[in-house]
């Protein structure tokens, strides 16, 4: 088949499927100019999460990462959960063809030099969205895929050598990433065990405290400068979720790039 | 691994400067979280960023900044006034090849300044750098010359003049 057929074929499909969405949509009530009110699910979320006292206060103002870290928290971990799994399965796949190779040949100097320029400040600002995932949109799985940029840059540029060179181990990312994992399950089963010790009421990944169970994280820190917001355990799993996301995603691309799907 | 602290403390200001940039707001938790992810990762990349500390003064930095202003208002608007006649013109005398510039420094830094210099200005593109023959391949829209010196003279002489203030010296 020629490549136009090819292109033709997936356009129509993409746009024929785009339609079919649309017209379910607006035929369900759920879509077009006419709907002017949100679902009952989402006023529930939008005017719960920044109240205090209400059924889902999160102490965060960011609705979405409240959602999916603290109303959600145990379906967002198993997700973790299948992306720990889901490396360790590369791993395993292409266990055994685990080294270094040389610099990469056919890379320029203005490659090399500006990988190496660049690659520091994508962590920073990789950094700055994992951290202020209770605060603005981001979080720990956004920081930590725009973290496994910076291990591409540099393969690109100067090969494994370089990234083993400055620290990126097999044995240290695999470490960060079963910690990071551990960590957000211990954080999960923290308001548990305490609740279990102290004979009251608590859940699994609890947040903050509830009606039916007294006791929860931190959620922010009053200071004389004003208070800083942690949004309780909203901070905790987007930074142990970073870590697992990052050190896992920059496993995965070093094994595959050495076991030479990297280079042809 | 650091082997300068003077430019450890430096490349972290910088990447202290760009968390802070990138988050947008300034109070004391920024600062504290800025200033420790922004040492932390200048832990690693000092070395990799600043091969000889004793070359960063204020003199150069100024320079570069001199460099910087001229560059991106005259030496750009000149540039894209030359296309721009080229795509408004209804006969333009375009005379596109690719030519060997070559360059006479040798820190990594200056070479590439030079090639992004003439990347970013439009009508000419290094497509590829040639580091033992030490010369630039410029793709060149208005290719009125093809000798080396000559090309050279007319593309990058006066980005490598302050390359070579900037980073050599």
């Amino acid at each position: 088949m020629k490549s136009s057929t090819h292109a033709a074929i997936s356009v129509t499909v993409a746009l024929i499927f785009a339609l079919t969405v649309a017209i379910a949509l607006i035929k369900l009530g759920f879509a077009g100019p006419w709907v002017t009110q949100n679902i009952n699910l989402a006023n529930m979320f939008l005017t719960g999460v920044p109240v205090p006292h209400s059924c889902c206060f999160s102490a965060s103002p960011e609705v979405v990462t409240s959602v999916i870290w603290d109303e959600r928290g145990i379906d967002t971990f198993y997700e973790t959960s299948v992306l720990f799994l889901a490396i360790i399965g590369t791993l395993y796949v292409l266990a055994g063809t685990f080294k270094a190779r040389p610099t990469p040949e056919g890379m320029t100097l203005i490659v090399r030099v500006i990988s190496k320029l660049v690659a520091p400040i994508i962590i920073v600002v990789s950094l700055s969205v994992a951290l202020h995932g209770h605060l603005t949109p981001g979080g720990g799985f956004q920081g930590g895929a725009i973290f496994a940029v910076a291990p591409v840059l540099l393969l690109a540029g100067w090969g494994s050598s370089k990234l083993l060179s400055l620290g990126f181990e097999r044995d240290t990312l695999l470490s960060l990433r079963v910690t990071g994992v551990l960590l957000i399950a211990l954080t999960g089963i923290g308001t548990l065990i305490i609740g279990l010790l102290k004979g009251v009421n608590a859940y699994v990944f609890l947040n903050q405290p509830k009606p039916q169970a007294p006791i929860g994280y931190l959620g922010w820190i009053s200071t004389p400068w004003g208070n800083i917001v942690l949004g309780g355990t909203l901070i905790l799993l987007n930074i142990f979720e970073f870590l697992a996301v990052a050190a896992g995603f920059t496993l995965a691309i070093l094994a595959v790039d050495s076991s030479g799907g990297g280079k042809e | 691994m650091v082997k300068s602290i003077y430019a450890y403390l430096i490349v972290g200001l910088i990447l202290l400067g760009i968390y802070i940039l990138y988050t947008g707001s300034v109070s004391m938790m920024e600062l504290i979280l800025g200033a420790i992810v922004g040492f932390s990762v200048a832990y690693i990349f000092t070395d990799e960023w600043i091969k000889k500390p004793s070359k960063l003064n204020l003199r150069r930095l100024s320079i570069l900044i001199a460099y910087a202003l001229k560059y991106f208002t005259v030496i750009e608007a000149k540039a894209h006034w030359s296309v721009v006649k080229a795509i408004l013109s209804p006969k333009p005398s375009l005379k596109p090849a690719i030519v060997r510039v070559p360059y006479r420094v040798s820190d990594e830094y200056a070479i590439v300044t030079i090639a992004n210099s003439i990347t970013n200005t439009p009508g000419t593109v290094v497509v590829d750098v040639s580091e033992d023959k030490k010369a630039l391949f410029v793709h060149w829209l208005f290719a009125e010359v093809t000798e080396d010196e000559e090309a050279r003279k007319h593309i990058s002489a006066e980005f490598e003049s302050w390359a070579k203030l900037i980073f050599e010296g």
